[in-house]
């Protein structure tokens, strides 16, 4: 596994303790849902592209930004490396009609079509505005906070019981990976080998993973049981969550920049600087 | 001391993430046909120690030589052929449906012929007392022999040099024994046997030299029996001497003499010659 993903992985929760950090849980995932929601309402890569920015602003508050730029730049520069010379160029993409510049490719005269790049530039960036969000939330939020979140959001107790154990066994199962990763490397496995090969490395992975997975769940699900966990009474938890003033203010500039996107919309369209054509419109 | 260096081990530091430091300058050679102990607290360095050896890990500052290579660059599955690992839980390592299968992993692994893994799997599953399990499912052993298995895919493999993980825990008495046997029996053959433990006894039994690791740092490396009877030192890293070995401390402290024994059977024959009654 990647440094960079097993790292990720393994961090639930990054104990700094800043405005972000201070947040109530709800006021961050309202953040998340709002600023994902915009990113797909507008189609205008230089808008998402400062949504992204607010993101990452955010997320130097929260002395979270290196993992998350990390993550992003992982996941973006790559999609938008190969898609945006592909999708731009002449039957690289079905909706190409506007050329907005010729380039000279191995002595032959390409036109490059605006609605191409749009979109090869504009999903990598709604994906990414999405993903920092989330991490956002997850990088800053104890996981206590977020089980009284989705108690408050009146989800019920065995399914946020099986939120709680999946981001508890996320860490737990990366670091096993990393073990049995270990334990097959030191019987000979190699890791540059045929496309066959690496089928079956997966497997020398993937079944220890799933067995002592399936062991710990086990052995959770009976210390569970031990405890009561399925007595009949009304659960309670012992978090409350309580808005502070930063999430007043908080609030108070989601609602004015939600107006003066909303004025933007209606006054200038879904995509006011770039002028992109709707495709499916 | 006195044999061929197999591994030299130069100022080396590790950090995890460049944010906990386990190793802090350590240095050490082994040679050819010790049985050396890796004793300490928990989150001493043991393992990561011992995780360097065959390039699992890689140092952040210093080096590790493994008959002569550097472990930054030469690849894991040229070192797995020197020194073998054998991992503390055998539920990390198996995933095959067959024992004979799981033992012949390895050395297909290192891209021997039909026959010769053959000959070594049913050698190696001899050695630990497999041999009539060959056709079993892994998962329907139990415990202790799952643990003998973990030992038998390393053993296919034919190392020099065995890196042997907590190899008595979670293991009954009998499952120890067979354990120690193992150790004495290869050693014999002239392999060097490196065991991580807590279990100061079976250090006592199988281990003449003992490496004492804190915070990351060599406290003691030293014959086992030194290091063992260091008593202050072994408080200082949170480790319990054998029961023998206190008993011995506390008749010095009393009656003046100076038993430095280990085990029963050398502590009965000390006490006799010393005139106590046992």
């Amino acid at each position: 596994m990647s440094t960079l993903g097993s790292r990720l992985l393994r961090t639930t929760i990054i104990g700094k303790d800043t405005p972000i950090h201070k947040l109530d849980p709800r006021t961050k995932f309202l953040y998340f849902f709002w600023i994902s929601l915009l990113g797909y309402i507008f189609y205008d890569f230089v808008l998402t592209f400062i949504f992204l920015v607010v993101n990452l602003l955010l997320a130097v508050v929260g002395k979270v930004v290196r993992r998350i730029l990390l993550t992003i730049l992982v996941i973006i520069v790559p999609w938008i490396a190969i898609a945006a010379p592909i999708l731009s160029l002449p039957l690289g993409f079905p909706w190409n009609e506007t050329i907005i510049y010729r380039i000279n490719l191995f002595g032959m005269e390409l036109p490059v079509y605006q609605e191409g790049l749009g979109w090869a530039i504009t999903w990598p960036l709604r994906i990414a505005v999405t993903i920092s969000a989330a991490l956002l939330f997850m990088l800053t939020t104890k996981l206590g906070e977020i089980i009284a979140l989705f108690f408050k959001l009146r989800l019920p107790f065995r399914a946020l019981y099986m939120i709680a154990a999946a981001l508890q066994f996320i860490p737990l199962l990366a670091d096993e990976v990393g073990t049995i990763y270990q334990a097959q490397l030191s019987r000979g496995l190699k890791t540059k080998a045929s496309i066959v090969r690496r089928v079956f490395n997966f497997l020398a992975l993937g079944i220890p993973l799933t067995l002592s997975a399936i062991s710990k769940v086990q052995i959770r699900a009976i210390a569970l049981e031990s405890r009561g966990f399925s007595a009949p009474v009304e659960k309670t938890l012992m978090y409350e969550l309580r808005f502070k003033s930063v999430d007043y203010v908080f609030f108070a500039a989601i609602i004015f920049f939600t107006g003066v996107l909303a004025y933007i919309y209606i006054t200038m369209g879904y995509s006011p600087i770039v002028r992109l054509r709707y495709l499916f419109g | 001391m006195s044999g061929e260096p197999l591994i030299r081990v130069e100022d080396v530091w590790f950090s995890y993430d460049n944010e906990v430091t386990a190793l802090r300058g350590v240095s050490l050679t082994i040679t050819k046909g010790e049985r050396i102990a890796l004793i300490g607290q928990n989150g001493g360095g043991k393992t990561t120690l011992a995780k360097h050896l065959n390039g699992l890990l890689k140092p952040t500052k210093g080096r590790v030589l493994v008959k002569g290579m550097d472990t930054r660059t030469t690849p894991t599955h040229e070192l797995v052929r020197y020194v073998g690992y054998v991992f503390q839980n055998p539920a990390h390592q198996i995933f095959t449906s067959r024992v004979y299968d799981e033992v012949a992993y390895g050395p297909k692994n290192l891209g021997l012929s039909e026959e010769e893994v053959d000959k070594r799997v049913r050698r190696a599953l001899e050695m630990v007392g497999l041999q009539d399990y060959v056709e079993w499912h892994p998962y329907d052993l139990n415990f202790g022999q799952m643990k003998l298995l973990t030992i038998a895919s390393i053993l296919s493999m034919d190392p020099e040099i065995y890196v042997l993980d907590e190899p008595t825990s979670g293991q009954d008495h009998r499952w120890r024994n067979l354990v120690a046997e193992l150790i004495m029996k290869l050693n014999q053959q002239g392999k060097t046997i490196i065991v991580i433990t807590h279990d100061m006894k079976f250090v006592a039994r199988t281990s003449e030299r003992t490496i004492l690791l804190a915070n990351g740092k060599i406290l003691a490396d030293g014959p086992t029996r030194e290091v063992l009877n260091n008593i202050e030192l072994l408080r200082e890293a949170a480790i319990k001497p054998p029961q023998i070995t206190q008993l011995c401390h506390e008749l010095n402290n009393r009656l003046g003499t100076s038993f430095q024994s280990m085990l029963e059977e050398e502590a009965a024959e000390e006490f006799i010659k010393h005139g106590i009654n046992v």
